[in-house]
């Protein structure tokens, strides 16, 4: 009860509850545009967070996190394209509801069931996260080492593009990590003699380059499309709306928190999978799904929101990112000298219990400003990108210079920008790259400690939550490889029956 | 989307990569522990994986998009060179001049033309950044001490 009243006391600071607000409109703005996700958002806000407070520069990129996941579905619901990739399932059933003159009510019913998921989350996030914590107290470097592994397992085999790109992007990250000084022995490994690179590569340098350069470099080469205007229709949502949407919201926000609980799974993936169970079990009318089905837009939105609020179980408690967006946090945590992991917990209560309160206080918020100005948000998709993009450019040199006021990141931010972009040409997923970075170490000291600890043999790996988590860990790699294989016979058997009309 | 022919260029600059990691390990110091794997273990494992998987975009390149060209692939090299110019100025220059002067420039480069945009934007960002990052946030931005102003 102590851990609460410290919390609430930090959160009652008129400066974390302004905060609290402008985090929460900063981000509906971010996520309104398309191109700029929450990871980008937190990315490229970071450095007005170093003088601040940990629990205030927390509070705001939270509010970021959580406004951008919802506003995402402006873009989508208005133009067919997702704000942030959580809002990719969004479209299935928003942009039809706009074809159909009703893109008032699908903002509205995207506001509700954002909201309600996001709150539900964050009382399953409240229930859970100690209890994990407390659990996580006991694991050793056996049980670590497992979890690392499958997070990046799961986001290699999760993202976009095939799944060889995705291993290689999650190799890369963790050979970046091991720039600088070795966690255990103090040697110096891919230095050269560079002295900028004995303390490792700036986290916050890379990140703000692979999320905010490289996709403004990407954006500005694709700058040609002209975004149209769209009939609003009714944004009031009546009685027989929301009964009709209830059970698709509730169940969907629950399902959405567990997705978004497994290491590196995001919104996304939540969005998409509560979808298609909310299609599965409309039995009658299971036809509407796909052209305007308000209950397809509930699903989405309620899912993403919540998986994005359980991605912070492992975000917070184990210090593993739940999401490409948290690892982002856990870089803004590590500036302030705080480590996210059970310890946090205990040493830190306030910051803890503060955030949960000021996450629960932040929907409360999203529900007012996005109703109140829900017109004025579906404007800011008119945003040119030529005047965009440039002040994205400038926030990321500010990032990454201001971490150690040393022009030597802002290189490394612009060769990070360079390779981001590459890699988003090449469909080389970004995100395992930057999981690789975070939990690499993670890994690798683990997975030594483990072998000095059992006396030079791999026999921790059959104790029973390694073994667990590494089987889970190989199921993953198989199900990917076998869904990818799949999908390639299916587009030749599709290629062979154009060519034998 | 075309078929990539970026993946065999990745793939082969992965191979090297992947080579060059697995050689470099070699010169890491052995470990100081007698049970630990050692600093070259991880780095070595790591190459050998990415050396193999390079292996499938070489001989089963994906669909993929092409690299820009004309036009569009200004606008990316253009910028890039704007951001490494930038880096390479701020600590002499200034924040603030830094900050209008790629502004002005990015804008022009994204077909911005209109006179009263490019006044406003890049003065607007440069001081208002400034302002904001060093008055209220106290991040120690460079300044230039031109004219004797503190920008």
């Amino acid at each position: 009860m102590s851990n609460w009243l410290a919390g609430a006391e930090a959160v009652l600071d008129p400066s974390v509850l302004i905060l609290t607000v402008l985090g929460i409109l900063l981000g509906v703005v971010i996520g309104a545009m398309p191109g700029l996700s929450a990871t980008v958002g937190i990315a490229v806000f970071l450095p007005f967070t170093f003088t601040l407070d940990p629990l205030p520069g927390l509070v705001l990129l939270l509010g970021i996190y959580n406004g951008a996941c919802y506003a995402g579905s402006i873009p989508a619901i208005l133009l067919r394209t997702p704000g942030t990739p959580a809002s990719a399932a969004t479209v299935l059933d928003g942009y039809p509801m706009t074809r159909n003159g009703q893109a008032g009510k699908a903002l509205s019913v995207s506001l509700v069931a954002s909201v309600v998921g996001g709150l539900l989350a964050t009382v399953m996030l409240i229930v859970s996260a100690p209890a994990v914590a407390e659990v996580a107290l006991q694991f050793g470097p056996a049980e670590y080492f497992a979890l690392a592994v499958l997070a990046l397992t799961i986001i290699a085999s999760l993202g976009e593009g095939a799944l060889a790109k995705g291993v290689i992007s999650a190799a890369l990250g963790v050979l970046i990590a091991m720039v600088g000084l070795d966690g255990i022995s103090g040697a110096q490994r891919f230095t050269f003699g560079i002295q900028q690179l004995s303390g490792g590569i700036e986290l916050i340098a890379l990140l703000v380059g692979l999320f905010g350069a490289a996709e403004a470099l990407f954006q500005i080469e694709h700058m040609h499309k002209e975004s149209k205007a769209a009939s609003m229709g009714s944004f009031r949502l009546k009685g027989k709306d929301l009964r009709r949407m209830s059970p698709t919201t509730v169940g969907s926000g629950v399902l959405g928190f567990f997705i978004g609980a497994l290491p590196g799974v995001g919104g996304d993936i939540g969005g998409y999978v509560a979808y298609n169970e909310t299609r599965r079990f409309a039995r009658h009318d299971r036809e509407k799904f796909g052209h305007g089905d308000s209950r397809g837009v509930a699903a989405a939105e309620s899912a993403n929101n919540s998986a994005q609020v359980g991605g912070l179980v492992p975000t917070l408690t184990l210090g593993i990112p739940g999401n490409t967006a948290a690892a982002v946090l856990i870089g803004a945590l590590l500036v302030q000298g705080l480590r996210p992991g059970p310890q946090l917990f205990a040493s830190n209560p306030e910051l803890v219990y503060g955030s949960f309160i000021a996450i629960l206080a932040g929907f409360v918020v999203l529900l007012f400003v996005g109703s109140l100005g829900i017109r004025a948000w579906a404007q800011v998709i008119r945003i040119p990108p030529a005047l965009l993009w440039p002040i994205v450019l400038i926030l990321s040199i500010v990032g990454s210079y201001a971490v150690r006021t040393n022009p030597f990141d802002v290189v490394v931010m612009l060769a990070a920008g360079v390779l981001g972009y590459f890699m988003l040409k090449g469909g080389f997923p970004i995100a395992p790259l930057l999981i690789g970075v975070i939990v690499g170490p993670l890994a690798e000291d683990n997975f030594r400690l483990a072998m000095i600890q059992y006396g030079g043999s791999f026999s921790w790996m059959l104790d029973p939550l390694p073994f667990v988590l590494l089987v889970l860990s190989a199921a993953s790699l198989f199900f990917s490889l076998w869904r990818s294989n799949k999908a390639r016979r299916k587009a030749a058997a599709d290629a062979q029956k154009i060519d034998q009309p | 989307m075309t078929r990539n022919p970026g993946d065999r260029v990745a793939a082969v600059i992965l191979l090297a990569l992947a080579v060059f990691v697995f050689a470099y390990s070699f010169t890491m110091p052995d470990p100081v522990q007698e049970l630990d794997p050692g600093v070259a273990a991880f780095p070595r494992g790591l190459a050998v994986l990415i050396g193999v998987l390079a292996l499938v975009p070489l001989f089963r390149p994906q669909p993929g998009e092409a690299l820009p060209r004309g036009l569009y692939a200004g606008r990316v090299i253009g910028t890039v060179a704007l951001l490494a110019g930038y880096a390479m100025v701020l600590d002499i220059i200034g924040f603030v001049i830094t900050t209008v002067a790629f502004t002005l420039a990015e804008l022009f480069l994204l077909g911005i033309r209109r006179p009263v945009t490019l006044i406003v934007m890049p003065l607007g960002v440069g001081l208002g950044l400034f302002y904001v990052f060093r008055t209220l946030l106290g991040v120690a931005l460079p300044t230039s001490g031109l004219g004797g102003l503190p920008i």
